[in-house]
């Protein structure tokens, strides 16, 4: 597999092989938040990492910023707040946020046979399930664009039936979002167990830069 | 936004009309509800709704009602079908979600001991969550299409059910003027493969137990006898529709700025039903209404399948058969007695189901001495209800009645309720299998989650709305 996460690979590997709910990438200043050996992924509001193109993983880590997400409360539906020094980071944050909701209740199961050794490529086996493709959505302010790009990431989780599983964002303002992403194949088992999002509401949406950074506010129909 | 409310008897309550306020609200609760019902912003948005251009006589709220996206959940309002509007945020995401209550011959004690293997299968055969229709490959836009047009009816046709039980559908099954070319390419890519299936949240598939009749006449013409089993299927339109509704609220927030309609709240985006918006957003919902009663006609052929292998039964001793299925997200035309005249309304129902009383044309013919049966599922732990609609409900409610037991509690605050809790034992405890892929789920829908249904179907009841006629107990459920 040739492409933008390519200096991932070994990485993106290491978590496919593992793979139950989809492979989200998370570095938390250095620790680790999805843990391979446990073969499970953990959820939870935490730091979100941005990829970048160029050098390897430890470098890359050191280009973190935090962006990060927390659920709130509303009687019949989820709400997730997101926040991020910069608006992509603050997008990217809310899109792990709306994956948590859906993803975070599927049970483990067991573990996937390893790819033969014979392969030559123990990896290939595993990456071939992975494959980049863009999102991109626009509109005419941040609040607007916040709406239109979980809408645009849902549709194509729905419909492609594929879990994103990494970030890259190309071009980012308050009206243009572009997103490489990384993204698994959601088998039957994931998919039947995944809490259905139905649609990104209106209501009480909110994207707004203030002196923190910035904070996007959204209510999921579930 | 400090509400002024006053109780006009035990059940109902009025908003007064202040500000812009085109008419009333009206709230059907108890004193007790009304208390709970004061803490969110619910009353806030019967009140905005009232501002709606053409809304007549009140906006009203059933006393399930908790908040929503610019409607209330258990809001109803009608609103002249000439010079009123049409609102998506009253009919909500999921475009007919509904029930279907389905009769059986089995008895509980056929069932009970082979309860654990019957959910099995009903799980291994009807998807949840995301998950794609078992039933039906993906299918090909031209047939999409025509489940949009013809709703139940394609299904029967294609071999899931009978054309003989459309009689027992709300609009048989088929609501008329569906337009699919008002329906964009998105919502056919979701649709495409959902056909079939249940989703998740707040959908479900119970199996019921008739645990007690109140009205032993109208149990009887529905064929209902203590300690029977009943089964439920809850779900909606899916995919298919939740994207119409997305599309069509950016299509009426930019209409109601054209329209220069003041509203108080930007969720209640609209569109004169005459507009070009309007009538494009009536003749897109109509598709996803007939996807939905297509979907739970699939759906109660599956299970119809899955009870007769999991039992080891023919299709003659299962005797499967719809009792009705009703909507309870819709918009639709109806007529009706306002202020001693006949006026034709689009009834927007959301969170709230039909209720038409004895005699009304609208319901299948064998029930026209009793009244429309109206379904309302609690929650997974306790009870369900089936009542019938009155008269009073015709002249009060535009015919409609509450449809469930409505949230209290958020899904944040259920899931930390339920840490450290053994959900499915508890439920096992309580007399209920359930089997369901998502943990989070079921901790999200624990029962006390949930309103008791018992308090709304009694306000329904003692107000004169809908009256009881049995109560079921779940004894098996499934969910996504």
């Amino acid at each position: 597999m040739e492409g933008r996460f390519d200096n991932f690979r070994p990485r993106l590997d290491e978590y496919c092989r593992g793979i139950k709910i989809g492979a989200v990438m998370w570095e938390n200043k250095g620790q680790n938040i999805f843990r391979s050996d446990r073969r499970a992924i953990s959820f939870g509001g935490g730091s979100v990492c941005i990829f970048r193109d160029e050098g390897h993983a430890e470098e890359n880590s050191r280009l973190m910023t935090a962006g990060s997400f927390e659920e709130f409360d509303h009687t019949a539906d989820a709400g997730i707040r997101a926040r991020g020094d910069t608006l992509a980071e603050m997008l990217i944050a809310a899109a792990h946020g709306m994956l948590q909701l859906m993803f975070s209740g599927v049970p483990e199961s067991p573990a996937r046979p390893e790819a033969p050794a014979e392969s030559g490529d123990a990896t290939r086996h595993s990456t071939a399930a992975v494959h980049e493709h863009s999102v991109a959505a626009e509109a005419d302010d941040a609040e607007q664009l916040l709406h239109a790009w979980l809408s645009e990431l849902l549709f194509r989780l729905t419909v492609d039936r594929s879990v994103p599983v990494g970030f890259d964002v190309e071009e980012c303002t308050p009206q243009r979002i572009r997103v490489r992403m990384a993204s698994v194949p959601m088998d039957e088992r994931m998919a039947g167990a995944a809490t259905e999002i139905k649609a990104v509401t209106w209501h009480g949406l909110r994207a707004e830069h203030t002196l923190d950074g910035w904070i996007g506010e959204v209510i999921f129909d579930t | 936004m400090d509400i002024q409310i006053r109780q006009l008897d035990d059940t109902t309550w009025e908003i007064p009309k202040t500000g812009g306020m085109r008419v009333p609200g009206r709230v059907y609760a108890s004193r007790k509800m009304m208390e709970r019902i004061r803490a969110d912003k619910s009353l806030e948005q019967v009140a905005n709704v009232a501002h709606l251009p053409g809304i007549v006589k009140y906006s009203l709220a059933m006393p399930d009602i908790h908040w929503g996206y610019g409607f209330p959940i258990g809001g109803v309002c009608a609103t002249d079908a000439e010079d009123g509007v049409i609102s998506p945020g009253g009919v909500g995401y999921d475009i007919n979600c509904g029930v279907r209550l389905l009769a059986t011959n089995l008895k509980a004690d056929d069932v009970q001991p082979r309860i654990r293997h019957l959910v099995k299968e009903l799980f291994d055969n009807v998807p949840t969550g995301v998950g794609a229709s078992k039933a039906i490959p993906k299918l090909s836009r031209k047939d999409l299409e025509k489940v949009a047009v013809q709703g139940a009816r394609w299904a029967a046709e294609h071999g899931f059910g009978s054309t003989a039980q459309l009689d027992f559908i709300e609009e048989h099954g088929c609501i008329a003027d569906a337009d699919p070319s008002a329906v964009d390419e998105r919502p056919w890519q979701r649709g495409a493969d959902q056909l079939g299936t249940l989703g998740s949240g707040n959908h479900f598939l119970e199996i019921g137990r008739i645990d007690e009749v109140f009205h032993p006449d109208a149990a009887r013409v529905f064929g209902l006898e203590p300690d029977g089993i009943v089964i439920l299927i809850h779900c909606g339109s899916r995919g298919f529709g939740y994207q119409i509704c997305d599309d069509y609220l950016k299509v009426t927030q930019q209409a109601t700025k054209k329209y220069n309609i003041s509203i108080p709240d930007r969720q209640l985006a609209c569109a004169p039903i005459t507009s070009g918006e309007g009538q494009a957003y009536l003749g897109a919902m109509r598709c996803a209404a007939n996807y939905a009663f297509a979907n739970r006609q699939v759906i109660m052929h599956l299970t119809e399948q899955a009870v007769m292998k999991a039992l080891d039964i023919s299709d003659h001793e299962a005797g499967i058969r719809p009792i009705y299925d009703i909507c309870h997200n819709i918009a639709k035309f109806e007529t009706h007695d306002v202020d001693g005249a006949r006026r034709r309304v689009c009834m927007h129902r959301k969170g709230a189901t039909r209720a038409f009383g004895p005699g009304s044309e609208h319901i299948p013919e064998a029930y026209r001495s009793i009244g429309q049966p109206v379904l309302i599922p609690g929650d997974m732990g306790r009870y369900s209800y089936l009542t019938v609609g009155t008269d009073r409900a015709m002249h009060e409610t535009f015919g409609s009645s509450c449809h469930g037991a409505g949230r209290h509690m958020s899904r944040k605050k259920a899931l930390a309720a339920s840490k450290g809790r053994d959900m499915i034992q508890e439920l096992r405890d309580r007399g209920v299998e359930i089997q369901a892929t998502g943990k989070r789920t079921i901790a999200e829908e624990m029962p006390h989650a949930y309103k008791d249904v018992s308090d709304v179907v009694n306000v329904m009841h003692d107000a004169g709305i809908a009256l009881k006629v049995a109560k079921f107990r779940p004894i098996g459920v499934i969910k996504g």
